[in-house]
């Protein structure tokens, strides 16, 4: 009865991106150029690690739809510290702050009012999208040196982006959290049996707003890298995204039900569609049709996965008899 | 019990209702200008036309507890084959072909909700990228242009009024009629409440699912003609949006988002609502910015006050039920 | 050595216009299994949550272990030693077993300055405990993939990692088969045996007897009496419950039984309905006994072309028919009425009239297929009367009824149809006493009409009380018949527990 757990959907999903991978080694001349490599996991890197965020959020079998608005306002934000000159050091608390109160709102908005999740952050969407062209006119331009030191200046032994360095290091700290913290398993219980968490001693509400919090410092660092790329940044840097965190997070695995996904689904389902972009585009296909195939590949796995699950199901009642 | 939620229901719309003339009255008494016939049709109600005629049928998916999110892409995709078509095969071609595009999309949402059963915000997220990238690269990220077909449904009057209002009338008696009195309506609110009563019932629940998701992409069809002749020109992107805004007006208009409870009456008080909106504060001259400011802020209050509406009934059905059990 | 480990007193919770419980006194001793019954809605689950701080009593104490508590949720419960087993299991499907059993009071070690999981103390723990409860588990599996019992086993671990030494079971043997049944119950002895004080709740009477050592019974949120099992019997402890005298349990009328009506030929499904051939006889009553997980509602639904790949012939009337789906069954007049009256029998959220005229909308629609309300409104109301259900009008909310009214509805929307053969799947699971018999009422008079009805029930008296005829299933075949006059409650038990396939 016991399923014999032959590859977790990580390991297809693993299996699937080393074939590409594989693919585009034989197929792709200069795919695997240093310079390609790098721009290629400076992508990856601000979109896995709004993902982790997302990714908590889906577990509690909730989610996020105002992602992309308010990565755009913590943009603006930090363009306007950045424009008087503070360093990079003080950008990043500042944008993680701004993060943290933001999706805190929205934490809030969903558990006081018992509002489902994506109408609460379709309704802060406008909020956070209409505020922005209030305060600026357009854009924030001509930024100091200062402010794009993430992206031209800070390299680790003179060639790896830092940027990548921060996601590495998100990346363990989160795939630890998630398996050693008494906090993670809240997340699960919340996501898998609301009224039994609540039975289990668990402050579900609190439990929630804090997950919120904590997506929320990442879509800061998210945005302090989209953010600081060049020297000028308007109020729709982030539009959109949040489809792709989205994205990320469901073709790593996890439900939007809720309770259940791994941070090592994501890593690699974000790795996937970082991947696809510059890969068509090697393959000497047309940078047009890569939301096509992004789309299609997430639709292949969602089918299999769901095929899978349910051929599983109808196994076990069987066994059951 | 019942007809206390009936009562309940008509304060509902009424209020919404209310809102809707408070709105409007504000807004022409600081500009009465806003007030002239022309103004009203010409401006307010065409400009929210495509968005209102997708709404009829997002009620119903909503109604039922689905979601879906690649409306805007439907829309445009379809526009754009049906664009590109037109030179080669004509207006009926292009006509045939724009349909057909809308009501495939929306066929296959649906065959991935009500048959691989993948929950409809997943799937629709996922043809939603599917049909923009598909859009992308078939028009190579340019853009295609209106043609003699598109023209005419975006930019004809008839007795003065356009002619995609005349149709969103149409349409929405038709939808009213539908989800209020006719079987099909009556099946959607159960599988919304408890589909596999429905199901037990004998009812198909998996057709009715697969016909509305497919009825939905056939309107999304059905405005590509509209909005490509009302604005000349499509990209890819143009359909970005679109989506939201859509289900901003289902549930301003009282739809629950977990299913099972609305009406169609509402959906259309939320497209006045909205409509008035938009253009009343471009009447008087307050940026776009602020306008999506106050589209969200007046979801926020309709979202709010639900919530309150919603635990007060609770409360004084609890109170009830216990009032009833001791007769009983 | 007997100590009294939970005592409650006077307790009185209250909901909004309701005494749900008024002056409940009850005390457990360590080493003792202790049951409550009363009927449906009697208290006893309400009690159990204000025991393990579901809910807060508004009057009364409670002291456990010698010391006065007050609980605000289950979580401290446990930690003061009281842990509950409930009847719908509060695990977490997506959760490892593991994580299950310490959700809440993770063991955790000092890595540094960081305080982190640590796996290995309660995995060892953890084994600790199902060694003791003599169980196999693996603890890296997913709770979705494990089975009822399994699932109980569990939740008794997870008593265990509490150190708890009082255990409450509410109905705990509702969903499991005959076999899992003797092994938790020999758990529960060895339980027992340690010192733990366990209350038991259960609707089964014989299983009060076969385990229990006291019994409290409770009826309308008041408390009636406690006794110890040996010096009573089950007509004293059902007349305590019921509050009077029951005379005749099952009021079965006798009727006319006409010719054969409706034969189900060399029935196969899936690989697990095997070879099954039934007939049934016009007015007959036909009941179809069997454990939990035999085949019996598998067969009906099978029969009534819920699952859509069976091999086998049915006839009707002496003629062949085709039934593909449910649609095709209630055409030809079968058909069915579900065990689980919530999940797949009624909109609960819908009025009593939209409920019966749910399966049969084109008859009440005009050509547009636009319903028609004052009709529907009429055939509600008709039901209503007919069927004796206790509500104001036919708009009444389903949701706002009672069970046994509930479980009418169902029946009523059954009989709107107007079949012919009408079959009912434990169609009195979950009602009280009274709506019971009620319900065991419509049903004779049913048969005095000519209809013919096939009744699934996990509850052999109601079985021998109600039906002519009996077939008796067992993992998906069938494996005897009895008629009236013959039959036994021990016949049929041991046919159902006898374990080899023949």
């Amino acid at each position: 009865m016991i399923n014999k757990k032959a590859l977790t959907s990580e390991a297809y999903l693993g299996l699937f991106l080393m074939l590409i991978l594989a693919v585009l080694g034989i197929w792709a001349k200069g795919f695997y150029s240093i310079n390609n490599v790098i721009s290629l996991l400076n992508a990856y890197s601000y979109i896995l690690i709004a993902s982790i965020g997302m990714n908590m959020i889906i577990i509690t079998s909730n989610i996020d739809v105002s992602t992309g608005a308010l990565i755009s306002v913590v943009c603006i934000v930090i363009a306007a510290f950045g424009k008087i000159g503070l360093p990079f050091g003080l950008l990043l608390p500042i944008a993680m702050l701004a993060g943290v109160i933001l999706s805190t709102l929205n934490g809030l908005f969903i558990t006081s009012l018992k509002i489902p999740a994506i109408v609460a952050t379709l309704a802060t969407t406008q909020i956070f999208q209409g505020v922005l062209p209030l305060v600026v006119e357009g854009s924030i331009y001509d930024l100091p040196a200062s402010f794009t030191w993430l992206a031209f200046d800070a390299k680790l032994f003179g060639m790896i982006p830092l940027s990548l360095f921060m996601c590495l290091i998100v990346t363990v700290v989160f795939i630890l959290f998630m398996r050693y913290s008494r906090f993670s398993k809240k997340l699960y219980a919340i996501g898998n049996n609301r009224t039994g968490a609540r039975l289990s001693g668990i402050n579900v509400n609190k439990t929630i707003v804090q997950t919120y919090a904590i997506a929320g410092a990442l879509f800061g660092i998210t945005a302090v890298i989209i953010a600081t790329a060049g020297q000028r940044v308007t109020t729709t840097m982030g539009s959109g995204l949040e489809m792709t965190f989205i994205a990320a997070v469901v073709l790593g695995g996890t439900n939007t039900a809720g309770g259940s996904g791994r941070i090592f689904g994501t890593v690699i389902g974000a790795l996937i569609l970082a991947v696809i972009a510059p890969a068509i585009n090697y393959l000497g296909i047309s940078p047009n049709w890569s939301d096509a195939i992004k789309g299609t590949i997430i639709i292949v796995s969602v089918v299999v996965s769901t095929a899978k699950y349910r051929k599983r199901k109808r196994k076990l009642c069987m066994s059951a008899e | 019990m019942n007809g206390k939620r009936k009562i309940l229901k008509f304060t509902f719309n009424k209020a919404l209702f209310g809102i809707w003339i408070l709105i409007f009255a504000a807004i022409a008494l600081k500009n009465p200008s806003f007030l002239s016939a022309p103004y009203i049709i010409n401006v307010m109600l065409r400009n929210i036309v495509e968005i209102a005629i997708v709404a009829l049928p997002m009620t119903l998916i909503i109604i039922t507890g689905g979601i879906d999110l690649s409306v805007g892409n439907i829309m445009v995709l379809a526009a754009m084959l049906g664009g590109i078509s037109a030179p080669f095969l004509g207006a009926g071609g292009a006509i045939m072909i724009t349909l057909f595009t809308g009501l495939v999309c929306g066929f296959v949402n649906g065959i991935l909700i009500a048959k691989i059963k993948i929950s409809p915000m997943v799937a629709t997220l996922a043809t939603m990228f599917l049909f923009l990238g598909l859009g992308r690269g078939i028009s190579k990220g340019g853009s295609i242009y209106s043609y003699g077909f598109s023209e005419f449904m975006g930019n004809t009057s008839i007795a003065g009024i356009p002619l995609q209002i005349w149709l969103f009338l149409l349409l929405a008696a038709l939808f009213v009629v539908i989800l209020s009195r006719s079987i099909l309506g009556r099946a959607l609110y159960g599988i919304g409440l408890n589909s596999d009563a429905v199901r037990y019932a004998g009812i198909n629940t998996e057709k009715i699912l697969i016909g509305i998701y497919t009825v939905c992409g056939l309107m999304c069809g059905l405005v590509a003609f509209i909005w490509l002749g009302r604005f000349t020109s499509i990209k890819y992107d143009a359909g970005i949006g679109f989506n939201m805004k859509v289900i901003t007006i289902v549930v301003l208009g009282g739809t629950s988002i977990n299913g099972g409870i609305g009406d169609m009456k509402g959906t259309i008080l939320g497209t006045l609502i909205i409509a008035t909106l938009n253009s009343g504060l471009t009447v008087l001259n307050i940026p776009i910015d602020i306008q999506t400011i106050v589209q969200g802020s007046v979801l926020i209050i309709a979202l709010i006050s639900y919530a309150i509406i919603n635990e007060r009934t609770k409360r004084k059905t609890v109170v009830k039920i216990n009032e009833k059990e001791e007769l009983i | 050595m007997e100590e009294t480990i939970l005592e409650l007193k006077n307790i009185v919770k209250a909901f909004p216009g309701v005494k749900a419980l008024n002056g409940i006194d009850f005390n457990l001793k360590s080493g003792e299994v202790h049951a409550i019954c009363g009927e449906n809605g009697a208290g006893k689950s309400t009690l159990m949550k204000v025991v393990c701080g579901v809910h807060q009593p508004e009057e009364g104490t409670m002291s456990v272990n010698g010391t006065l508590v007050e609980f605000h949720n289950p979580m401290e419960a446990y930690e003061k030693g009281v842990s509950i087993i409930f009847q719908e299991t509060s695990l977490f499907e997506e959760m490892t077993v593991l994580d299950n059993l310490f959700l809440g009071h993770e063991v955790s070690k000092k890595v540094g300055l960081i305080s982190v999981i640590d796996y290995e103390t309660m995995r060892h723990k953890a084994n600790e405990i199902f060694q003791r409860l003599n169980t196999e588990m693996n603890l890296n599996e997913q709770i979705k993939n494990l089975g009822v019992a399994g699932k109980q086993m569990v939740e008794i671990a997870k008593a265990l990692t509490f150190n708890a030494n009082i255990i409450i079971f509410d109905e705990p043997t509702a969903c499991l088969t005959q076999r899992e049944v003797t092994a938790l119950f020999q758990i529960i002895s060895n339980l027992k045996k340690e010192g733990f004080g366990i209350v038991y709740i259960s609707h089964r009477l014989e299983e009060i007897f076969e385990m229990c050592d006291r019994v409290t019974v409770i009826r309308d949120g008041q408390y009636i009496s406690t006794k110890a099992v040996k010096n009573t019997n089950k007509d004293e402890l059902v007349a305590e419950m019921v509050g009077r005298k029951m005379g005749s349990y099952y009021p079965k009328t006798e009727t006319e039984i006409g010719e054969e009506i409706f034969r189900v030929k060399g029935y196969y499904d899936d690989g697990f309905l095997d070879n099954i051939s039934f007939h049934v006889r016009k007015g007959e009553i036909l009941g179809f006994a069997g454990l939990a997980g035999a085949g019996r509602t598998e067969l009906m639904e099978s029969v009534c072309g819920f699952t859509g790949h069976a091999a086998g012939e049915i006839h009707l009337d002496g003629k062949k028919i085709e039934i593909r789906n449910y649609k095709d069954a209630k055409s030809h007049g079968i058909v069915y009425v579900s065990e689980d009256r919530g999940k797949y029998g009624l909109i609960t959220e819908m009025s009593i009239e939209q409920n019966i005229t749910l399966p049969q909308l084109k008859n009440f629609a005009n050509q547009l297929s636009l319903l028609d309300r004052k009709k529907e409104g009429e055939v509600g109301a008709e039901y209503i009367q007919e069927i004796g259900i206790k509500a104001p009008n036919s708009r009444f909310l389903v949701k706002n009824l009672s069970g046994g009214n509930q479980q009418k509805v169902s029946v009523a929307k059954a009989l709107a149809l107007k079949p012919k053969i009408l079959i009912l799947d434990e169609p009195t699971r979950g009602v009280d006493v009274n709506a019971k018999a009620e319900i065991h009422r419509i049903i004779s008079e049913l048969t005095q009409k000519g209809l013919t009805i096939i009744m699934v029930s996990s509850e052999l008296p109601e079985l021998i009380g109600m039906c002519d005829r009996i077939y008796v299933m067992k993992e998906g075949r069938l494996v005897g018949c009895f008629d009236r006059e013959e039959v036994t409650q021990e016949k049929i038990l041991a046919l159902e527990l006898e374990s080899e396939r023949v």
